[in-house]
């Protein structure tokens, strides 16, 4: 019973911890987004623009993610509202899959 | 009381009237001869234009390649890619040296990212201005188009959504390119800029006087270029004929004569004689410097005085890993610091140039050429001496590094780097990158690389300052520390002296004096006398 129970309680913590590791959000198109982020972001934070210089190696999965969620305290916050839900998770998408910590790490061309 | 207000009242009056013509004519000094032909010289043409391509029937299509765009520029530009084939923006050859010898897509070399690999270094030909290096022809807007745009990611996301069938991005950038091929102008700061602020591998890398800061600059920083000042683009200097742009220095001098428009109308407006001819200055003794010294040397007094820009760069420290991963690290410039793939930077602001006799040719070493080790391998330096007739004290900036060599060979190695190309920057193994990258050079790596100090310079001719913040006398003209302290081989007052003629001189004075001193007492005391002999 007790081994029946410990296994249960092993179980229980693997997947709780590979949900951990997984993306909180929902696959969208990266290949979109990719051009969303050119499009949108990359023409200030692109070095000798008005703003740093970013692309998806520039953070973590786990920084992109925040930043997704808390896009409102940025300075640009009006240009992520003129983008759609599914737009902002596209980008988000592009970056997370190959942002720092990704398997696939990657500069824009 | 009523007579007494009149009075102050036409007093006041007078006062205008006699002061004020005073203070109007004290306005109109008038400038300095050479602003004042430089002002002749340049009266303003305005952008004008005689077409509006928005308008033209043959612009108005769908594009799907950078090579439509180019061929619907030459339907009617007939003869653009002719000229253009013939210029070292093309070919990256010397146009002035036979062969293949000199020219970024020849054997020359720096101490930046090294060498193009004969331009097969694929991140190197992101600066040609052709759509795909020197594969799929010119690509007219990196210098005629007024919008900024990354074609080769633009025409692979159009690819990429017409396959997809999602109309509505694929109008999207159909529309973005459309407006990009409509907008065209002459080339202004940001076409040149585009290549000429970033090279060397970043903004402000290479050249001290040449960065994004002058793509809006203040009249401070640029007095020429200054959106506050003068305003003007790179061409109004850099005059063009035949798409052959004038200016170009290293191996030769950018002009062979100076010659000032006076001389000649359709001289390239290059040289700071061009407008300002050879007597600028209204104090005579300011003169008689211009046949020794530069302008630029007193009216650049600093480089890089808005960006930091890149001083030093150290190979040899490239290749560390953090938890197995490249990284980099930024320094107090926000500028990085250290990059694995690339090594240690240094970068400084407020550059005060280094000053050499330079007659307007740089020479430069090949990665043919056998160098010595033991020392500083001079990559590049100027050349010119004292008394040679076009040589003047002239400002450089001074790049140093430490780059791969050949140990047995004794010659500079063109290490491949690319990632593209799977080259240093990807592998980190310096044997393979130094073996493919020679190879594409045709050149023999016996395999045993060292690391060698060099330094590689570049003239400062930008970012000229305004007049009042231009280099005092004093700067050269002293004892000790002087701007000009490393120059040997004249006579410079202030700062050079000769104690035995010092000696003599000061005994000559004392003497002089003493003679007259005593003349005079000599005198008064024989003064009575004098009077009773009469």
């Amino acid at each position: 019973m007790l081994r029946k129970l410990l296994c249960l309680f092993l179980t229980a913590g693997f997947v709780v911890a590979l949900a951990g590791t997984a993306a909180a959000f929902e696959q969208g198109n990266e290949r979109k987004g990719k051009y969303m982020f050119r499009k949108n972001c990359r023409s200030c934070h692109t070095e000798g623009a008005s703003a740093e210089p970013l692309n998806p190696v520039s953070k973590t999965q786990a920084q992109w993610e925040r930043a997704f969620q808390r896009y409102e305290r940025f300075e640009c916050a009006d240009q992520w509202e003129d983008l759609s839900q599914s737009d902002r998770n596209d980008i988000l998408t592009y970056l997370y899959n190959h942002a720092f910590d990704s398997p696939s790490p990657a500069t824009c061309e | 009381m009523q007579t007494s207000t009149k009075n102050i009242f036409m007093l006041a009056i007078t006062a205008c009237l006699v002061f004020l013509p005073a203070w109007a004519a004290a306005q109109d000094e008038p400038p300095a001869p050479g602003r004042a032909m430089a002002r002749q010289a340049g009266v303003l043409s305005g952008d004008w234009t005689t077409a509006d391509h928005s308008e033209m029937e043959a612009l108005k299509k769908t594009f799907e390649s950078g090579q439509q765009i180019t061929e619907t520029c030459l339907s009617c530009h007939s003869l653009a890619d002719d000229q253009l084939f013939h210029t070292i923006h093309w070919k990256w050859l010397s146009p002035y040296e036979d062969g293949d010898l000199v020219g970024k897509a020849g054997y020359s070399i720096n101490n930046f990212c090294i060498s193009t690999n004969k331009m097969n270094d694929k991140k190197c030909s992101s600066c040609h201005i052709g759509w795909n290096g020197k594969e799929d022809g010119i690509n007219c807007l990196v210098c005629h188009g007024e919008k900024d745009m990354d074609w080769k990611a633009q025409f692979k996301d159009y690819q990429f959504f017409k396959e997809m069938g999602e109309a509505e991005l694929v109008t999207e950038i159909q529309n973005d390119i459309s407006a990009a091929v409509t907008q065209i102008i002459r080339p202004d700061r940001q076409n040149c800029g585009s290549c000429h602020f970033n090279g060397g591998g970043g903004e402000a890398v290479k050249h001290g006087d040449l960065d994004a800061s002058l793509i809006n600059p203040r009249r401070t920083l640029d007095v020429h270029m200054g959106i506050d000042g003068e305003n003007f683009s790179c061409t109004r200097c850099h005059t063009t004929s035949q798409h052959q742009v004038a200016g170009r220095v290293y191996s030769t001098p950018a002009v062979s004569e100076r010659k000032s428009l006076v001389e000649d109308d359709l001289a390239p407006k290059i040289s700071c004689e061009s407008c300002h001819t050879a007597s600028p200055h209204k104090e005579g003794k300011l003169n008689d410097h211009t046949d020794m010294v530069a302008c630029q040397s007193c009216h650049i007094p600093e480089f890089a005085r808005a960006h930091a820009t890149e001083m030093t760069w150290d190979w040899s420290k490239a290749g560390k890993l953090k938890d197995g991963k490249p990284y980099i690290e930024k320094g107090k410039f926000g500028r990085p610091v250290y990059k694995s793939i690339k090594g240690e930077f240094g970068w400084e602001k407020n550059v005060a140039p280094q000053y050499f006799w330079y007659n307007g040719s740089v020479a430069a070493l090949t990665a043919k050429d056998v160098i010595d080790p033991s020392g500083v391998v001079r990559v590049s330096h100027p050349v010119g001496e004292r008394g040679e007739g076009q040589s003047r004290i002239f400002p450089f900036k001074v790049h140093w590094a430490m780059q791969p060599y050949d140990k047995v060979h004794n010659t500079l190695i063109t290490p491949l780097l690319s990632e593209e190309n799977n080259g240093y920057w990807k592998t980190f193994d310096w044997q393979d990158a130094n073996t493919r990258g020679m190879a594409l050079m045709d050149l023999p790596y016996s395999g045993e690389m060292g690391f060698v100090e060099t330094t590689y310079v570049f003239p400062t001719t930008h970012m000229v300052a305004p007049k009042e913040n231009t280099l005092s006398c004093r700067a050269c003209h002293r004892p000790e520390n002087g701007r000009l302290s490393n120059l040997a081989g004249f006579y410079m007052p202030g700062r050079d002296h000769f104690a035995l003629m010092d000696l003599a001189a000061w005994i000559l004075a004392i003497g002089a004096l003493a003679a007259v001193g005593l003349h005079a007492i000599g005198r008064i005391v024989a003064n009575g006398s004098r009077k009773e002999n009469r």
